[in-house]
């Protein structure tokens, strides 16, 4: 899907990946194309949160909840890593409902 | 080669062969062996690789003449292949039932052919029998191993040979065969030798001592290991050291922690003949090594480049794996910190 990713966007893991949790970061296999990718702590909450579809505007709430971070400047990071993960077709990207601005 | 039958247990399995296999001791006969061994036996039948082979696999190390070390090829019966050597070694293999036959030219010998089984055709099998094994040597301390993990040439047989030489039990030599219990791992037994080049065997024993050759053919050493100082048994993973390149820094040899996610890398990176992995393979050792590294402290080692500073560097093992009760428990004070081998 090649959608622009906003808050709006709704984002989940795709299968084609195996992962495991190393304290509190993560690695993930990428089974298409057998490249391992890392994340640190904040990459593997998110990645965590990824395994079940939701909003980017839920993960941001989740993220600015748990960790001393601007909202704006935890949306474009989450914006920034969600792209990257997408462009590994590690998640898919959906088209949500338009979320009022907040 | 003779009506005989020698038993073996070897990484875990157990291994029947028509010949003697050398520098190997023997063990009592099972009924029904993993493997069984026809050296010098191929029957004429199994021939040249067949119309219906494919070639599965095709070494990434070239001879002057650009052909491959060895190749591998996949028959159409189900867990078939047969291993081509460029000596004119080879091996045709049935995982489903464990026979394997060897044979050879003229030029090479019954001990060039073991040798092979003993080192890429084991863990060929293992690796077809869904067993993740790293390229490294095991030595246990203090009843818990110590796996040294590196590429060819980064001193895994030198570093067991030296730590055995001191009093430890080898484990293993090239081949360590993980398996998992209860959330442990454990590092299964080879066999009570190693091979080492002889430039490692003179640093190791001092000039003019002479060890016998592997094979004519094969210039590295075998390095006997007495009953007393190898282990029979699969012994718990304690830690494993990543054999870092040889450094000239006066400080040589230290320790440095690394982080989990290097470390896995690492460890994907330096299972033995992980190239013959397919998708699903490799996600399962994935998830296996996931594990492994979250259960067992990886550090990197350096040694120094001055060979007769081998004793320094078995030391600073010895005292990374016994100063503490246990390393898995290194409070976060010690994260990250190196250790060199002048402190303790």
């Amino acid at each position: 899907m090649s959608g622009s990713l906003s808050v709006s966007s709704i984002v989940g893991a795709t299968r084609e990946h195996v992962s495991c949790s190393l304290g509190d970061e993560a690695a993930i296999l990428n089974l298409k194309n057998s490249v391992y990718y890392g994340l640190n702590p904040v990459g593997a909450r998110v990645w965590n949160l990824v395994q079940q579809e939701r909003t980017v505007a839920e993960i941001r709430k989740v993220l600015v909840d748990e960790y001393d971070v601007e909202a704006r400047r935890c949306e474009q990071d989450l914006l920034d890593l969600l792209e990257k993960l997408r462009e590994q077709g590690l998640i898919e990207v959906r088209e949500g409902q338009q979320q009022p601005a907040e | 080669m003779n009506d005989k039958e020698f038993s073996y247990r070897i990484l875990n399995l157990e291994v029947r062969s028509n010949a003697p296999l050398p520098a190997v001791r023997t063990t009592p006969a099972v009924l029904e062996p993993d493997l069984t061994l026809h050296f010098g036996d191929f029957p004429q039948a199994l021939g040249e690789p067949a119309r219906n082979a494919d070639l599965f696999y095709s070494s990434t190390i070239l001879l002057d003449s650009g052909e491959p070390a060895f190749r591998i090829w996949k028959l159409a019966e189900r867990g078939t292949y047969r291993i081509d050597y460029f000596d004119g070694t080879k091996f045709w293999i049935e995982t489903d039932t464990g026979n394997i036959w060897a044979d050879w030219l003229e030029k090479s010998s019954f001990e060039d052919a073991a040798s092979y089984f003993l080192g890429p055709v084991m863990g060929f099998v293992l690796r077809m029998r869904g067993v993740t094994c790293l390229h490294a040597s095991a030595v246990a301390i203090d009843g818990r191993a110590a796996a040294f993990v590196g590429p060819t040439g980064s001193g895994k047989s030198t570093t067991a040979a030296g730590l055995s030489l001191r009093g430890h039990a080898v484990v293993s030599d090239d081949i360590v065969a993980l398996s998992e219990m209860d959330g442990r791992f454990y590092a299964a037994p080879a066999y009570p030798y190693v091979m080492l080049w002889p430039e490692a065997v003179e640093a190791l024993c001092g000039a003019g001592k002479i060890l016998p050759a592997v094979s004519n053919n094969f210039e590295k050493r075998r390095l006997s290991i007495d009953a007393d100082r190898f282990s029979g048994k699969s012994v718990a993973l304690k830690a494993i050291f990543m054999l870092g390149e040889r450094t000239g820094e006066p400080a040589a040899p230290w320790i440095e922690e690394i982080a989990p996610r290097e470390a896995l890398v690492s460890l994907v990176a330096n299972t033995y003949a992980n190239l013959l992995l397919d998708d699903a393979m490799r996600a399962r050792e994935f998830e296996i090594l996931g594990r492994l590294v979250n259960a067992v402290p990886v550090w990197r080692i350096r040694a120094h480049q001055d060979p007769a500073r081998i004793g320094e560097f078995c030391g600073l093992i010895e005292r990374e794996l016994t100063g503490r009760e246990s390393a898995a428990e290194a409070s976060m004070d010690d994260m990250g910190r190196s250790r060199a081998a002048g402190r303790s």
